[in-house]
């Protein structure tokens, strides 16, 4: 435990990696890599291995790039990015998704509420605010999530599959993601609960732009994260 | 002893010859292989007085002794896509943690090697 009131930014947050999952995003990351660069100067693309080039257009943007030589899925991706973080002195972990849903700001923003308020995990959450619009069938699969989670996990969170957190390196050492597919939101939070460490929720907005909800989780989806966290 | 017995036999036998000379594991060969052994004398069994399988599904309480054959049948295949489906589980496990490996290592590799290349660039 270091004095959290030392620990000032310094600009391009220089003890932070940015950790993104990346499976077949060649369109759209690597805007989200030189949108995230002023701010965070450590980004790696963990490409899990993508068939449309997305690895090399991230390195183009200048992001560090880990690849899976066969496809794992996200969960096994975000454990990759955490140990090549932790391997290079990460101070924070940032993840965040390739598919630019989120915003910069959210990220910096939670990224120092961490730092002063001595917080281990930082969630973002879409509903604590009204300024996301999910649709009506979207609300529904993920406050149904949410509320297994609180239910599997005795936390109390409002959304639990966010694909923006924080997450200092003494709580990262102690998460090691199993589920390769997509219930890690979850592994995440149970893990977490039980390391006892302080954690909290921050209001984020998810920009749901076409791209995103062609490609975003559909109802299938969901029942396999439901089956996922009852069979374990 | 009618032709259909005496194939029935050979198969048998055959199949589990096989399968004890290939079964997986070290630990639990042996009793793997005993529990082949045991299989294939109860099959024979079976297959030579299948008055004794009848006698046996009454004592259950079921009619014939080829429906007790199915309902174990079924559950054994059960049993079998279930351990099946946990060995699978592991081995994908195995080969999380080594695809991870490799590309942590590939990581480092190219990070290394960017390294010496920007070290020769500025003593040139």
């Amino acid at each position: 435990m270091t004095d959290p009131a030392s620990e000032t930014a310094a600009p391009g947050n220089p003890d932070t990696w940015v950790v993104i999952p990346l499976y077949n995003e060649a369109t759209v990351i690597g805007g989200v890599v030189r949108d995230l660069l002023p701010s965070f100067g450590k980004v790696v693309c963990v490409d899990d291995g993508s068939t449309d080039g997305s690895g090399g257009v991230a390195a183009e943007a200048g992001a560090r790039i880990v690849t899976h030589p066969i496809n794992l899925g996200q969960g096994a991706a975000l454990q990759t990015g955490f140990e090549y973080a932790l391997e290079r002195g990460a101070r924070y972990v940032v993840t965040f998704d390739a598919d630019g849903q989120h915003r910069v700001v959210d990220a910096v923003a939670m990224l120092d509420r961490s730092r002063t308020d001595d917080l281990a995990i930082v969630f973002g959450s879409r509903f604590l605010d009204d300024r996301t619009k999910p649709g009506f069938l979207k609300k529904v699969v993920l406050k149904t999530a949410v509320a297994v989670t609180n239910w599997t996990t005795r936390t109390r969170l409002t959304d639990a599959h966010n694909g923006l957190r924080v997450i200092r390196e003494d709580a990262l050492r102690r998460i090691h993601l199993r589920q390769d597919r997509m219930a890690h939101g979850t592994e995440i939070v149970v893990q977490l609960g039980r390391t006892g460490l302080p954690y909290a929720e921050q209001p984020v907005e998810v920009i749901y732009s076409e791209y995103s909800k062609a490609k975003g989780q559909s109802l299938l989806n969901s029942v396999n994260i439901l089956i996922d966290l009852i069979i374990r | 002893m009618s032709i259909f017995q005496l194939l029935l036999i050979l198969g048998v036998v055959l199949i589990a010859a096989l399968a004890v000379r290939f079964l997986p594991g070290e630990r639990s060969l042996a009793l793997k292989r005993i529990f082949a052994i045991l299989f294939v004398l109860a099959a024979v069994l079976a297959i030579l007085f299948p008055n004794v399988l009848t006698a046996i599904a009454h004592a259950f309480g079921i009619g014939r002794g080829t429906d007790l054959l199915l309902y174990v049948f079924i559950v054994a295949v059960m049993a079998f896509a279930v351990a099946t489906i946990r060995a699978k589980a592991r081995s994908d496990a195995r080969v999380t943690k080594l695809a991870r490996a490799v590309a942590l290592m590939d990581a480092r590799n190219r990070e290394q090697n960017e390294r010496r290349d920007r070290e020769d660039g500025r003593d040139s």
